[in-house]
C-alpha cells in the first residue's frame, strides 16, 4: 500500500515538475538571501580577524612630531601595553612618467631585516631589503597592480626635495591599508594616484634626517587593559613631542570602512532576508495549499479506497517535505555561490590578501526549518480540509461550484458590453477573493522588488549627483604637503588652465559632545565659497557662520547632535586648543562625514592669520594635462585630484558590487512573479479543464479559450501591480531613513519612469508565465476531458 | 419529418475508422464505417459500451480526425483539415449535447447560451432559445441555482442557439430521470421538427429509438443493424 503511494508521489512530481520547481525556486531564493547575507557577513567579520591577527595589526596609533627612538622604552613601561614598535612615515611625492599628474605616497619605515612586526607585511613578490635598504622600496600591491609595476623597476619619488629613483625589491600587502584613502578630507580611495609603501629604517632615517628619531608609535595592548586609559597615558608621555593624540584602531580610518561595512551588512542581513524569506515562505505557503487542493479529486478516491486520514494526510506532507528540502538544498547552494562571488568583491574592494569563505551553517539550518516548515503548514492546512471530505463527494460528479453576481455588474452598461470570456474571469476571479489576494499580494512583492531595485540604482545617482555636481563644485584639487599662506592661492591661479582658485584647510579635531567623540577633520572654506555648496535639508545653500560649525548628517547623527547644539571642538594641531562652538547647520549630504567652518577661525587656532592646506581649483577642461604636468614640478604638491576622475572611480567601485546586488534582487522578483502566475495558470487550467473544454467544443478557438486563461493572470497582474508599488516607494523610503553609514546615505528620489519600468518587468515575467501556460493549453486536447467523468 | 431519398445528404462516410494507438496497443475504436446522414434527420444510436459510438459522434462533431477513411459534410471533406477549421466547422455547423451538462459555472443560464450566440455568424435571440427549452423564466440563475433537467436544457439551449445543422446528443438522459428525460427529449425532438436540425442521440436506453427516423446500432466498431422507424413516436408516448 505504502509502496503505491509513494510511487504516486514520484509521478506527481514528475508531472507537476514545472510547478514544482516555480515552488522550489521561490523558497530558493528566500534561503539564499539569508544564507548569502549571513556567509558574506561571517566571512568578511572572520576575514578581517585573521587578518589582523596574522599579520599583528596595532591596536592603538600615535603619531608625534618627533621623538627620539629611547621614547619607546618608556612607552612600553605604561601599564596594559604589551608592545611597541617606533616608525618614521612621511608624505611624498611620485613621479609616474605616463599619467600627467603628481602622485602622492606615504612612506613607513620598517626593519632592515624582516621579522615579527606590528602592522606586518604580506609579501606578494618580490622579498625584504638588501643591505641597509638604502633606495630600495617595498610597494603597495594595490598600486603597483595599478601602474604594472614590477620587482626590479625603479620609481622616482621626490623624498625631502630630492627627486631619486627607488629600485622597487618587494611588493606587498598591509591589514593597516584594507580601504586605502590619502586622509581625513577623502572618501574615496584613488588607487592611481595615491599608495603607501615602505622604506628600511635605516634608509628612512637618513633620507628624511631622523637619526634615532621616530614620528609615529604603532602598539598592542593586553587583551584586559583600557583603551582609553592606555591612550591617555601615551598622549601624556609623548605630550612633549608634539603629539596629536593617540587613537585607537576603531578610530584608524581604513579599519573604520571596514567595520561600516561590516555593521551595514549586520544590520540589513537582520532585515532583507527576514523580508525575503518571509515573502518567500508566504508564497510557498500559498501555493502548497493550492496544489494540494488541485488533487482534491484523487485524495477522495485513497479516502474510498480506504486509506486513513493519516495515510493522506502523510502523503502530500511527504510531498511538501520534499518540496521544501530541495528549497533549501537549491537555496544554500546559490546562496552560497553568490556569497563566494561577494567574498571576492570584497578581497578586492578592501585589498585583503585572504578571503576566509566559511560555511553559515547556522544560516543552512535556518534557511532548511523555514523552507521546510511552511511547505508543510501549506500542505497541512490544505490536505487537511481536503481530507476531511466525505470520499463519496469526489467520485460524484461534481455539482457546478457556485458563482454569484459580482460587484461589477452593478455598472450595468458596462457589464453589458463585456463578452462573455471577461465576464468568465470576473466571476472567477470575484468567487475565490482570498486566493486572488494571495496571488495578488505575491504579484505586489515581485513589484515592490523591481521597484527598490530601480531605487536602489537612481539613489546612487543622486548622492553622486549632489555631491559631484552640487556640493563639490570645484574640477581639480591641489593637495600641498604642509600647510601654506595666501602666497600658495596666487602661485596656482597663475598655473595653466586655471579659472578659479579656493582655499581650504583640513585642522585634525576631536569633535565631542558629551561621550560621544569623534575623531575627525574640519574643513575650513572662505565664508563666500563658490567652489562648494553647503545645502541644507531643503537643499537651499546657506553661508558659513562666522563663529560655529556646520556639520553633515552623518556626522551629527554620530555625535547625536542637532542645529543649535554646542560641541566640544579639541584641536589636534598647534597649541590644542579646546572650544565650544554651536552647530549652526546640518547639511544634507550624503557621502562621508564632514564638519565645516570658516578657514579664517580654523587659521587662528592654529595661530596664524590665514593658511591653507589643498586649493580648489575650476579648470579650462583643454588645460588639464598641461596643468598636471605643471604642478608635478611644484615641490610643495602632495597631489592632485580631478573630480571626473573620482567620479569614474566611485562609480565604477559602486557598480560592481551593485550589479551582482540587483542582479539577485531582479532574479528574485521575477521568480516570485513567474512562480505566482505560472502556478495560478496551471491550478486554473486544471481546474477549468472541463469550462476550457466546453468552450473549444463550442467552437471557440484556442485563442478565444486562451483570453479566459490570461484574462485571469492579467486582473491578478493588475491588482497586484497597485499595491506593489505602493509598498516598493515605501521600502525604498525605508530604506533611505534607515540605512546610513558614515560613508553613505542614501538620497530619496522616485522617477515615474522607474515605476513604468517596474510595471513593464512584472508584465514581461507575467507575459511569459502565461506563454508557457498556454503553450501547455494548445498542447493538451482539452476536449478529451469532456468525454469523460469528472 | 420523414426523409426521402430526394432529401440531400448531411453527412457522407466511406470506410471511416478510427484506431486510438496507446503505447504499443492499437485500440480499434471504428472499422471501416459506411454512413449517410441526411439533412434534417433524426438518429439513434444504440449499442454496449465500447462499441464506438462516442467515437463516432466525435468524428462527426469534428473533433476528431479519422484514421481512415473520408468524412464529408455537405460535399465538404472533413478529413484533413486541421484544427483550426474544424473549429471554424462547430462553430457554425454543430450543437454538442453531452451526458454531463458542462455549463461554464460562473455564467448565468442565459451566459451559457450567449457565450455561444456571441461566437455565431447567424444566432438566434438567446431567449428565445431559453423558451424553446421551457426555461425563460430560468434565464438570470446560475448553473449551481439548477436542477439537473434544467442544466441540460440549458446545454440544449446553448447547444441550439447558433442554428446549428447537426445536434450531436451523447447520452442526454443519461444522468437524468425518467420524467426529466422525457422532458429533455421532448425538447430535443422540438428543435428537430421546428428548427429542422438534424439530430443524432446516443443512448442506453433501447425504448428511445422508438422517436428516431432511423435506428443504428453499434457493435466492436461497426454498424451491426440498421433500421427505419416509419412512425416515430413522440418521447411521452415511449416506456422508459
Ligand atoms: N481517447 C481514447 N484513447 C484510447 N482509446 C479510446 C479513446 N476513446 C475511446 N477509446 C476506446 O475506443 C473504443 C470505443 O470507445 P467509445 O467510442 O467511447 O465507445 P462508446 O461510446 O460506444 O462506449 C473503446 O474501446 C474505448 O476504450
Ligand atoms: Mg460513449
Amino acid at each position: 500500500m505504502r509502496r503505491t503511494l509513494d510511487k504516486k508521489l514520484l509521478r506527481n512530481l514528475l508531472t507537476m515538475r514545472a510547478q514544482i520547481i516555480a515552488i522550489v525556486l521561490i523558497i530558493a531564493c528566500g534561503v539564499a538571501s539569508l544564507v548569502t547575507m549571513l556567509t558574506s557577513y561571517s566571512g568578511l567579520t572572520t576575514s578581517r580577524d585573521a587578518y589582523y591577527a596574522r599579520y599583528r595589526m596595532a591596536d592603538v596609533f600615535a603619531p608625534v612630531k618627533r621623538a627620539p627612538r629611547s621614547v619607546l622604552y618608556d612607552v612600553e613601561r605604561i601599564p596594559g601595553i604589551r608592545e611597541v614598535q617606533g616608525r618614521i612615515v612621511f608624505d611624498v611625492t611620485i613621479d609616474i612618467p605616463w599619467i600627467a599628474q603628481p602622485c602622492s605616497g606615504r612612506t613607513s619605515s620598517v626593519p632592515d631585516r624582516p621579522g615579527r612586526i606590528l602592522c606586518g607585511l604580506h609579501m606578494t613578490a618580490g622579498s625584504w631589503f638588501e643591505g641597509d635598504g638604502t633606495r630600495q622600496v617595498i610597494l603597495a600591491d594595490r598600486f603597483a597592480r595599478e601602474h604594472r609595476l614590477k620587482v626590479g623597476d625603479d620609481l622616482l619619488v621626490l623624498m625631502n626635495n630630492k627627486k631619486q629613483p627607488l629600485r622597487i625589491v618587494g611588493i606587498a600587502q598591509s591589514p593597516e591599508h584594507v580601504y586605502l584613502i590619502r586622509g581625513a578630507g577623502d572618501i574615496i580611495p584613488d588607487h592611481e594616484r595615491f599608495t603607501v609603501m615602505w622604506l628600511s629604517e635605516s634608509f628612512s632615517e637618513s633620507v628624511f634626517g631622523y637619526e634615532e628619531a621616530i614620528n609615529d608609535i604603532l602598539a598592542t595592548v593586553e587583551r584586559s587593559a583600557n583603551v582609553q586609559e592606555v591612550i591617555a597615558s601615551i598622549d601624556q608621555r609623548l605630550e612633549e613631542y608634539g603629539a596629536i593624540g593617540a587613537y585607537a584602531l576603531k578610530d584608524q580610518a581604513s579599519n573604520r570602512y571596514l567595520n561600516d561595512e561590516i555593521e551595514g551588512m549586520e544590520a540589513s542581513a537582520g532585515v532583507v532576508p527576514i523580508v525575503f524569506l518571509g515573502i518567500a515562505a508566504f508564497v510557498l505557503n500559498v501555493l502548497m495549499g493550492r496544489l494540494v487542493r488541485s488533487q482534491r479529486g484523487q485524495v477522495a478516491i485513497f479516502r474510498a479506497f480506504g486509506y486513513s486520514n493519516a495515510q493522506v494526510v502523510a502523503h502530500y506532507l511527504k510531498l511538501a517535505l520534499l518540496v521544501g528540502l530541495l528549497g533549501a538544498i537549491v537555496g544554500s547552494a546559490l546562496g552560497l555561490w553568490f556569497a563566494s562571488a561577494i567574498g571576492a568583491l570584497y578581497k578586492e574592494f578592501f585589498d585583503l590578501p585572504f578571503y576566509v569563505f566559511q560555511i553559515d551553517t547556522n544560516a543552512i539550518a535556518g534557511g532548511l526549518f523555514v523552507s521546510v516548515g511552511f511547505a508543510t503548514l501549506g500542505a497541512l492546512q490544505a490536505v487537511r480540509a481536503v481530507a476531511r471530505l466525505d470520499p463519496a463527494e469526489g467520485l460524484r460528479p461534481a455539482a457546478p461550484s457556485t458563482y454569484g453576481r459580482t460587484l461589477f455588474e452593478r455598472v450595468r452598461p458596462l457589464w453589458r458590453r463585456m463578452g462573455f470570456a471577461s465576464r468568465m474571469v470576473l466571476r472567477h476571479v470575484a468567487r475565490t477573493p482570498a486566493r486572488a489576494a494571495m496571488a495578488a499580494v505575491g504579484i505586489a512583492f515581485a513589484t515592490a522588488i523591481v521597484l527598490f531595485t530601480s531605487y536602489i540604482y537612481d539613489a546612487w545617482d543622486a548622492m553622486v549627483d549632489t555631491q559631484f555636481r552640487l556640493i563639490e563644485r570645484q574640477d581639480a584639487r591641489v593637495v600641498f604637503h604642509e600647510k601654506r599662506g595666501r602666497e600658495a592661492l596666487y602661485e596656482v591661479r597663475h598655473e595653466p588652465g586655471v579659472l578659479a582658485a579656493e582655499p581650504e584647510l583640513v585642522v585634525a579635531v576631536e569633535l565631542a559632545n558629551g561621550p560621544r567623540t569623534r575623531r575627525t577633520g574640519i574643513l575650513g572654506l572662505p565664508r563666500d565659497t563658490e567652489l562648494h555648496g553647503l545645502l541644507d535639508r531643503s537643499m537651499r545653500r546657506v553661508a558659513l557662520p562666522e563663529d560655529g560649525l556646520m556639520l553633515s548628517q552623518a556626522l551629527a547623527d554620530v555625535l547625536g547632535v542637532v542645529r543649535g547644539d554646542t560641541l566640544e571642538v579639541r584641536v589636534l594641531e598647534g597649541e590644542r586648543p579646546v572650544l565650544s562652538l554651536p552647530v549652526t547647520a546640518v547639511l544634507d549630504e550624503y557621502l562621508g562625514a564632514f564638519a565645516y567652518a570658516d578657514i579664517e577661525l580654523l587659521s587662528r587656532w592654529l595661530d596664524e592669520s590665514y593658511v591653507m592646506s589643498s586649493v580648489r581649483l575650476r579648470v579650462d577642461p583643454h588645460y588639464e594635462d598641461e596643468l598636471g604636468t605643471a604642478l608635478k614640478d611644484l615641490p610643495a604638491v602632495a597631489a592632485v585630484t580631478f573630480k571626473d576622475r573620482t567620479v569614474k572611480a566611485f562609480r565604477d567601485t559602486a557598480e560592481e558590487s551593485q550589479q551582482l546586488s540587483n542582479a539577485v534582487l531582479l532574479f528574485f522578483a521575477g521568480v516570485i512573479a513567474f512562480g505566482v502566475l505560472y502556478n495560478t495558470a496551471r491550478i486554473s487550467l486544471a481546474e477549468r479543464a472541463r469550462e476550457l473544454g466546453t468552450m473549444r467544443v463550442i467552437g471557440c478557438t484556442q485563442r478565444e479559450v486562451g483570453l479566459v486563461l490570461a484574462g485571469e493572470s492579467a486582473v491578478l497582474t493588475v491588482l497586484g501591480l497597485i499595491p506593489g508599488i505602493a509598498f516598493g516607494i515605501w521600502l525604498s523610503w525605508v530604506l533611505s531613513k534607515a540605512y546610513a553609514t558614515e560613508l553613505y546615505r542614501f538620497p530619496f528620489v522616485m522617477h515615474p519612469s522607474n515605476v513604468v519600468t517596474s510595471v513593464c518587468a512584472i508584465v514581461v515575467f507575467a507575459v511569459i508565465a502565461n506563454a508557457l501556460v498556454l503553450r501547455r493549453l494548445r498542447k493538451s486536447n482539452v476536449i478529451e476531458v469532456l468525454k469523460t467523468r469528472e | 419529418m420523414s426523409p426521402t431519398d430526394a432529401k440531400a445528404s448531411l453527412y457522407s462516410a466511406r470506410g471511416l475508422t478510427k484506431i486510438y494507438v496507446m503505447g504499443e496497443v492499437e485500440v480499434p475504436a471504428l472499422r471501416e464505417v459506411d454512413l449517410e446522414v441526411a439533412e434534417s434527420e433524426h438518429i439513434v444510436l444504440l449499442g454496449p459500451s465500447g462499441s464506438g459510438k462516442s467515437t463516432l459522434l466525435h468524428m462527426l462533431g469534428g473533433m476528431d480526425r479519422p484514421s481512415a477513411g473520408t468524412l464529408a459534410f455537405r460535399g465538404r471533406d472533413l478529413t484533413h483539415e486541421d484544427d483550426r477549421a474544424l473549429t471554424l466547422f462547430r462553430r457554425e455547423h454543430v450543437g454538442f449535447v453531452f451526458q454531463f451538462y458542462n455549463l461554464v459555472p460562473s455564467l448565468t443560464a442565459l451566459e451559457n447560451v450567449e457565450m455561444a450566440a456571441e461566437i455565431a455568424s447567424d444566432p438566434i435571440d438567446a431567449r428565445e432559445v431559453l423558451d424553446l427549452v421551457g426555461l425563460a423564466d430560468r434565464a438570470d440563475h446560475f448553473p449551481a441555482q439548477l436542477s439537473g433537467g434544467e442544466q441540460q436544457r440549458v446545454a440544449i439551449a446553448r447547444a441550439v442557439v447558433k442554428a446549428p445543422d447537426v445536434l450531436l446528443c451523447d447520452e442526454p438522459t443519461g444522468a437524468l430521470d425518467a420524467s426529466t428525460g422525457i422532458l429533455v427529449l421532448e425538447v430535443l425532438q422540438h428543435v428537430n421538427e421546428k428548427l429542422g436540425t438534424a439530430l443524432i442521440v446516443i443512448t442506453h436506453n433501447e425504448a428511445i429509438g422508438d422517436t428516431a427516423d432511423r435506428v443504428l446500432r453499434m457493435g466492436s466498431g461497426r454498424i451491426v443493424h440498421e433500421a427505419r422507424n416509419e412512425t416515430p413516436r413522440a418521447p411521452s408516448e415511449i416506456r422508459w
